[in-house]
């Protein structure tokens, strides 16, 4: 008898309702009282709630009573949603049989819909379409109904059309669940095998891994072996999240749950790999998709106050106890001096990393202008991977440098397409095609230069588009070009720190706007500070600040001394956060102006 | 003060040397505001008597805080005391006097605006132990007057340093603004050496534009009302330079004196010693106690406070040793003459000031840095870089 389970997530573009979803899901199934009802419930750290997406993804055991009488078990597992944690997505959804597409009635299909969807597809799980935010007065359910069917190609006439705010139809989208989507399959009878699709790190039980059992069973106290990392762990604990969590005595073949097995660090329960029992450890095949976190973009993080490099080293281990798709490593630079190079999936995690630094850790930190790796071909045929422009070789010893590719799609309203390929094209993009997706929506695909993309493509794109354009991308491997290194002289010493690696078309407007825009973050100080930008030694643009001439406050008034001395506490507090290269003071900006450059 | 009053003093038994210290009595009133000023000032009737008789009760309520020995000086400031009935500001200097004691020789000054000063006042003042006026007389020219929103004319400058010579007053520093918006760099130094020429004391400030003024204002919209760093640079030196040549020798940033003129009374900010602030919004220091405090600024806050026998402060705090070592330097740096270092400045700043000693901007000489023109236009630079390497 197939089990009364059902697997499932919720896919849909950002602000498309998913979270308010699965508040009003986990509220009606009775799993989150009203009175510690918070605000999307599954979005727990507070960073994800301020920016609006969820980045750990959970799996939430839900009870509901169908309307056959009988008692079902739901896992609903939530989905991180942004396009740097497509993986992570991809994941999650292996763990289910079927996924509920929530379209905003009145935005229609966006990019990240669809990309959402494919990832079902490829996970051949049913999709159930709805249509939330039919109260709103701009509502078109029938229009989006008309998108849902030409662009995705499902059949959307039975959608049903909810308001995940007011609750309106929502039971009618749990019934739908148990109709649609079908039982896990039972392979219980089969030796242990389980998918891992998140994992996350827990100061007091250390790494809370979140498992699929394919076949088989978890119980506690038995052995099992990561295939991919290759480590031996006992399982202490397995449970289910009801959302509190609850130990249980075994997962079995179609549960959802999770493991507690003194893991320590996120890297040895890696999202994709496969848990087996460790007795039959090189029997058992891993489930397919596993693939390695691997980080694209690569940036300098230094702390401001330099007797901090220890703490912020504390710091970045233990973010990686939760993080694994992030990576660091110690970075001298003659400018900032010590610091780590770290790398990440995309800017966002990026941005990710350092606000949780700052905020979380309280570390001041200066961040050097994110850079892809290149692949340098030196005239010793040698091949040598670079993620850091002052690391780059000599020009003499370099043949060709070849840089990461990108497939992007994109997806946006007709009358935004001319906009965005004028932005494809600046950023040196190469187009493949152009098609419509339905009368007045364009998907666009271009390669583009992944260095083009880490700056500031993704905010771009949403200005030029009003919000309306969305972005999904896949590595597409390297291509050579005529690439440079950038640097740029503070009074003629090179700020490795600084330094960039551009396309030698556009190296002399890039040094140009680089130099400008440091001319008006540097303060004048006590000389004149030359601000050069050079290709090898070839100067290609200058600026120059003027030395300060007057610096002085010309009264005390009255005795306020307290007054005088608080001007200088801030003064000294800023001074604390300039670096020293040579005479010349750079306050922090100064590495953020790099970013800037357009 | 009279010798008579000074043996009539508490202290008198007292022979040895005190440090000096002295008093500072904030008059929070003006007819109006000036659009560059942040002051406390307020513009509202003014309860002479009862304002004269809370700041005497203060007195009482800070007696622990006062200096030992006589007060070196009495300096009333504001505001516009001047506006204060000759009466009622008479009874503060008696009442200070009678608990504190004045030195034979203090320095009782009392600031006040040109178009005040007349021949009634000032003879009214004499006949108190006042000895030195502060005039505020800003520019010598009427545009740049009225650009700066006072009501007094270049004339009426002229004719109130002429009453107060008449009146007996020898005393006297002025007041100079310079640095405004459009201000020929010429015409600025000319004004300065027309003030050396009528007083024994000059104060030449550079306008400053401080938040939350009505030029704070016009500023952040956009609007420049200064001149820029370098003409304000070239303009320093030269205000200097003409004070100089006139006799009149700078020893303090913006102070200049004929020698012997010097302020007694800034001259202890400067120095690290302690005042005893009283008045609404009034800031004092108390160097044994190592404590730094300001008033409640609002008179009738003020007022109340004093007439419940509350202490009216505001603000407090306590100076760290090292954060009485960085004030030390920070004020003693602002005079000319410089500030002597102790063996421990040497040790927690030495290298620093090796270093500021190489860029030229401070020099070195047994026990005793002081800064260097370069180093004074940079002086907070300097202190900054000098406390925080």
């Amino acid at each position: 008898m197939p089990k009364k389970v059902r697997n499932f997530a919720i896919i849909a573009h950002i602000d498309h309702g998913k979270s308010t979803l699965a508040d009003r899901i986990l509220s009606l199934t009775g799993s989150v009282s009203d009175r510690d009802h918070r605000e999307q419930f599954l979005d727990s750290m507070d960073l994800e709630r301020e920016r609006g997406i969820t980045i750990k993804s959970q799996a939430v055991r839900l009870p509901w009573r169908g309307e056959d009488g009988e008692l079902y078990e739901f896992n609903l597992i939530d989905t991180p949603g942004h396009v740097d944690f497509t993986y992570e997505v991809s994941r999650s959804l292996a763990a289910c049989e079927g996924v509920i597409l929530v379209v905003d009635a009145s935005q229609g299909v966006e990019a990240q819909t669809l990309a959402n969807v494919y990832l079902a597809l490829d996970n051949e799980l049913e999709i159930i379409p709805v249509l939330n935010k039919v109260d709103l007065p701009a509502a078109n359910p029938q229009r989006v109904r008309d998108e849902i069917e030409e662009i995705i190609g499902l059949d959307a006439s039975e959608a049903l059309e909810i308001s995940a705010k007011s609750g309106l139809n929502v039971p009618a989208v749990l019934q739908s669940i148990i109709d649609h989507i079908p039982p896990p399959a039972d392979n219980s009878h089969l030796p242990l095998r389980a998918l891992i699709f998140d994992s996350w790190y827990d100061n007091y039980r250390g790494v809370i891994v979140l498992v699929r059992v394919v076949d088989g069973e978890i119980t506690r106290g038995s052995t099992i072996y990561m295939k991919a990392t290759q480590k031996r762990f006992e399982v202490l604990e397995v449970g289910v999240f009801a959302p509190a969590p609850k130990a249980i005595a075994s997962l079995t073949s179609g549960d959802v749950g999770f493991v507690v097995a003194n893991i320590k660090e996120v890297r040895d329960a890696q999202v994709g790999d496969t848990i087996v029992d460790a007795a039959l450890r090189d029997e058992l095949e891993p489930l397919a998709g596993f693939k390695e976190a691997a980080p694209v973009v690569f940036s300098g993080l230094f702390p401001v106050i330099s007797s901090d490099y220890e703490d912020l080293r504390e710091a970045l281990h233990k973010l990686r106890l939760n993080d694994a798709a992030f990576s660091f490593e110690p970075e001298t630079s003659a400018a900032l001096g010590f610091g780590f190079r770290c790398g990440f999936l995309g800017l966002l995690h990026l941005e990710i990393v350092q606000e949780r630094l700052e905020r979380e850790f309280n570390m001041d930190l200066i961040t050097t202008a994110p850079t892809v790796i290149y692949e340098v071909e030196r005239t010793d045929g040698e091949i040598v991977h670079v993620d850091n422009p002052a690391l780059l070789p000599d020009i003499a010893e370099i043949r060709a440098i070849a840089e990461p590719y990108i497939h992007a799609t994109i997806h946006v309203p007709t009358e935004y397409a001319g906009p965005v390929l004028k932005l494809c094209e600046e950023r040196r993009g190469l187009q493949t095609s152009l098609d419509y997706a339905g009368p007045k929506r364009m998907m666009i695909h271009y390669d583009l230069p992944l260095s083009e993309v880490v700056f500031d493509f993704f905010d771009k794109l949403k200005t030029i588009t009003r919000g309306y354009g969305s972005f999904e991308y896949e590595m597409a491997g390297y291509r050579t070009d005529k690439l440079i290194k950038l640097d740029i002289r503070l009074n003629g010493e090179p700020v490795d720190a600084l330094s960039v690696i551009v396309h030698k078309d556009r190296a002399y407007q890039r040094g140009k706007t680089l130099c400008e825009r440091l001319r008006k973050v540097i303060n004048r100080q006590q000389y004149d500070v030359a601000i050069q930008a050079a290709i090898g030694n070839q100067i290609i643009s200058r600026q120059t600040v003027k030395a300060l001439r007057k610096d002085v406050t010309a009264k005390c008034y009255g005795g306020d001394i307290s007054r005088k001395r608080k001007l200088l506490e801030k003064q000294k507090a800023g001074k604390k956060r300039m670096k020293q290269v040579g005479n010349v003071e750079i306050p922090q900006e100064a590495f953020r102006a790099i970013l800037e450059v357009d | 003060m009279s010798a008579a009053s000074y043996k009539n003093s508490p202290q008198k038994e007292s022979p040895k040397v005190t440090a000096p210290w002295g008093i500072y009595v904030h008059f929070p009133y003006c007819r109006r505001r000036c659009p560059y000023c942040d002051f406390n000032v307020h513009v509202q009737p003014i309860p002479h008597t009862r304002y004269a008789a809370a700041v005497v009760a203060e007195m009482g309520l800070r007696a622990d805080e006062a200096g030992e020995g006589p007060a070196s000086t009495l300096y009333f400031g504001g505001g516009t005391p001047a506006l204060w009935r000759p009466e009622a500001l008479a009874r503060v200097i008696e009442a200070v006097d009678a608990r504190f004691g004045l030195r034979a020789e203090a320095e009782i000054t009392v600031e006040c605006n040109p178009e005040d000063v007349t021949e009634a006042l000032l003879i009214s003042l004499r006949a108190t132990s006042v000895n030195r006026l502060s005039l505020g007389l800003q520019s010598f020219s009427d545009e740049t007057l009225r650009f700066l929103g006072r009501t007094h004319s270049a004339a009426d400058n002229l004719r109130a340093v002429a009453t107060a010579r008449r009146a007996g007053f020898d005393n006297l520093s002025v007041d100079l603004i310079y640095g405004v918006a459009g201000q020929h760099i010429e015409a600025a130094i000319e004004e300065a050496r027309a003030a050396a020429r009528l007083a024994p004391h000059v104060s030449s400030y550079q306008l400053t534009i401080p938040e939350g003024t009505p030029f704070g204002r016009r500023a952040a919209g956009g609007a420049s009302l200064i001149l820029d760093d370098d003409l304000q640079a070239t303009l320093f030196e030269g205000v200097r330079a003409a004070l100089t040549a006139e006799g009149v020798i700078p020893y303090e940033i913006s102070n200049a004196a004929r020698p012997g003129f010097e302020a007694v009374h800034n001259g202890l900010y400067w120095a690290d010693r302690g005042y005893l602030g009283l008045g609404a919004g009034a800031h004092g220091f108390d160097p044994r106690a190592a404590s730094r405090w300001s008033n409640l600024t609002r008179p009738d806050a003020y007022l109340e406070a004093v007439e419940a026998g509350r202490r009216p402060e505001a603000f407090r705090e306590h100076l760290d040793p090292v954060a009485r070592r960085e004030e030390r330097l920070m004020l003693g740096l602002r005079r000319d003459a410089g500030v002597s270092v102790e063996p421990e400045d040497e040790i927690a700043y030495g290298a620093a000031a090796r270093r500021l000693e190489r860029e030229a901007l401070l020099l070195r000489a047994p026990g005793l840095w002081r800064v260097t023109p370069r180093g004074r236009l940079l002086l907070d630079s300097v202190i900054a870089a000098l406390l925080a390497p």
